[in-house]
């Protein structure tokens, strides 16, 4: 009962927001504090909110994961409604009439929906993994951003709390048990799948961006320039030439940033 | 062992038995048995419900790491070689040559591999929330189908376990801040979207990708089977499965055309619909109820009758006033009667 209630109150408060309106999108600092998989998210939502032409304004916190709903970031405040993760920001987006899917069939819909759970059920773990349970990568790399902003006995709890909590979500799905070479396999599968469905098109779904080019872009943008101590996943990406120029197409006409040369 | 007699030898696929109709009631089970059928892989199928033999040796998964939705059952081998779980038995097939899936384009492989994953995100959480974590199909199906099913030991443990194994799954797929109610709520509404995607994906064909099955149809089919046929006490989703006419039709005609009941099965059927029919709540004698009302009723209204005095029996000693004959009485008797007492109170007054 309380759901309908809620649910029905979300509506409501979505259809009162006057469109368009001031959106803050909250995120972790992004020098010295972020952590790969949280970096490959927030830009994914970035890019769609620029493809969308909604105007934002960039809050950085250092504790953006604990203020945001469901504990992960970014999210986003407009008016009295805070949303995150990329599924719901972007039905909240279409539901204004600013999203970028209005245009396709119902039959291209239906594709871009299963590529957006590809990238996001492959990829997202996979960098879960990579960043959390590679044991090189956590212990040089990822502990250290996250504790990074809290001092001293935080910093290595905080982080120590994080790593089980991903570890745990990991192995209810089987991901824990993978060695990191069957991740860097899934991260080649998958790749190949978006190759192959990209093949010589300007995005995904035809001459138009779409969510899944901002999730995708998101993703393999982060993969891409992401150098880690002991794993080659830029190489993975870059081993397919037109991904690799679609990140740094799309990179030029949203960001105007060229890709350093890796 | 030469190639050629390694290539002879039959597949051994062992799964969870069926129920209701189906050819196993588990969705991985299913799924393996579908793309075995749709690869024309010889395979020689066992239904085992013993997880304690059918597990793998030597491998990672060991005996008390897996649950009753991955890590026992499926198994596939041959020749010594090994797969656990739909994927795996995929893989292995792929190698030793027995694809599916050969015939499609790299395209339509990248579509495959993206539904795939689509399926598992967005309707696998319902279809494991219904079977293991609902609370009333879980205490009223789920346990009992199990613990009929599993060895006596186990059945009492290994369900609950599984049970806790697929909280947690949900609870990662759908984050963890979420009560469960609205998790369910969630994940209903994820799968109902998943299933018009599904509806759409497949439009007016046999399969999803064309004329011939893939490894996806056998994956959607290994999930929509038991939303068809199983007794969930739950009907959210089968309602809005039995809306999407194209799905119910493509899982039916997989079902029809690859599993055809054998006529020992649908005895078996029979055979159980008859024991469960004394068992009906609604009306199992009808037709003594109808006689003992019909009596009840009856007697009662002759009692009733009886005591208001509506029906007087007479208990006659005198047998000389019971006539004996049966010809009515002479009309001019009557009158000489009649007129008798008359003339003598006549007599009298005067």
């Amino acid at each position: 009962m309380s759901n309908i209630l809620s649910d029905a109150m979300m509506v409501e408060m979505m259809a009162k927001i006057q469109w368009p309106t001031e959106v803050k999108l909250f995120q972790p600092y992004e020098v010295g504090q972020i952590t790969l998989a949280d970096y490959a998210s927030c830009l994914a939502v970035k890019t769609f909110l620029h493809m969308a032409q909604v105007k934002f304004s960039l809050q950085l916190r250092t504790n953006a994961e604990h203020m945001s709903p469901t504990q992960s970031v970014p999210f986003i405040q407009v008016g009295p409604l805070t949303l995150s993760d990329f599924g719901p920001i972007v039905s909240f987006v279409a539901s204004k009439g600013s999203g970028l899917s209005e245009h396709l069939e119902e039959q291209e819909r239906a594709d871009m929906k299963a590529y957006v759970a590809m990238v996001t059920s492959t990829l997202h773990n996979a960098e879960l993994y990579v960043s959390w349970l590679d044991k090189e990568t956590a212990e040089t790399v990822t502990k250290e951003r996250y504790g990074s902003p809290f001092p001293w006995p935080l910093n290595r709890v905080l982080p120590w709390i994080k790593q089980r909590a991903v570890r745990k979500s990991l192995s209810s799905i089987g991901w824990a048990d993978k060695t990191t070479d069957q991740v860097c396999e899934e991260i080649r599968t998958c790749c190949q799948a978006l190759s192959e469905k990209l093949g010589d098109q300007a995005y995904f779904m035809g001459d138009l961006p779409t969510e899944l080019d901002a999730l995708v872009y998101g993703h393999l943008f982060t993969l891409i320039t992401t150098h880690l101590p002991s794993l080659p996943l830029s190489q993975i990406v870059q081993s397919f030439p037109n991904l690799n120029e679609y990140c740094r197409r799309i990179d030029e006409d949203y960001f105007h940033e060229m890709l350093p040369d890796s | 062992m030469s190639n050629m007699d390694s290539e002879n030898e039959e597949f051994e696929l062992k799964i969870w038995k069926g129920d209701w109709g189906l050819p196993s009631v588990e969705y991985q089970s299913l799924t393996a048995l579908a793309y075995c059928k749709f690869s024309s892989a010889p395979v020689d199928v066992i239904k085992t419900n013993n997880p304690w033999n059918s597990r793998i040796r030597g491998s990672k998964e060991t005996f008390f790491r897996g649950n009753l939705t991955s890590g026992y059952l499926p198994v596939l081998s041959h020749n010594g070689d090994t797969a656990n779980s739909a994927s795996d038995i995929f893989d292995m097939l792929r190698r030793k040559g027995w694809g599916a899936d050969h015939w499609l384009k790299a395209k339509e492989s990248a579509d495959v591999l993206a539904f795939t994953s689509l399926v598992e995100e967005k309707l696998l959480p319902a279809a494991l929330h219904l079977w293991w974590v609902e609370q009333q199909t879980f205490m009223n199906v789920t346990l009992p189908w199990y613990g009929k099913a599993l060895p006596f030991p186990l059945g009492t443990y290994l369900p609950r376990r599984t049970n806790r194994d697929c909280i947690n799954r949900l609870k990662h797929q759908c984050g963890e801040s979420l009560s469960d109610a609205m998790r369910e709520n969630l994940i209903f509404k994820d799968a109902k979207e998943c299933l018009n995607v599904l509806s759409t994906k497949l439009g007016d064909n046999e399969f999803f990708f064309g004329t011939r099955p893939t490894s996806f149809d056998a994956i959607v089919f290994g999930i929509l089977a038991p939303l068809l046929k199983a007794p969930y006490p739950n009907t959210v989703l089968q309602t809005h499965l039995n809306g999407c006419f194209n799905l119910c039709s493509f899982t039916k005609r997989i079902l029809d055309y690859y599993f055809p009941l054998s006529p020992e099965e649908l005895q078996e059927m029979e055979k159980e619909e008859e024991l469960k029919r004394p068992a009906d709540p609604d009306f199992p004698h009808k037709k003594r109820n109808i006689l003992l009302g019909a009596v009840v009723a009856i007697s009662a209204m002759v009692s009733y009758a009886f005591i208001a005095g509506i029906i007087k029996f007479e208990v006659v000693n005198d047998l000389s006033h019971i006539p004996i004959t049966t010809t009515a009485p002479n009309l001019t008797q009557f009158e000489e009667i009649l007129s008798q007492p008359e003339s003598e109170e006549y007599e009298e007054k005067k």
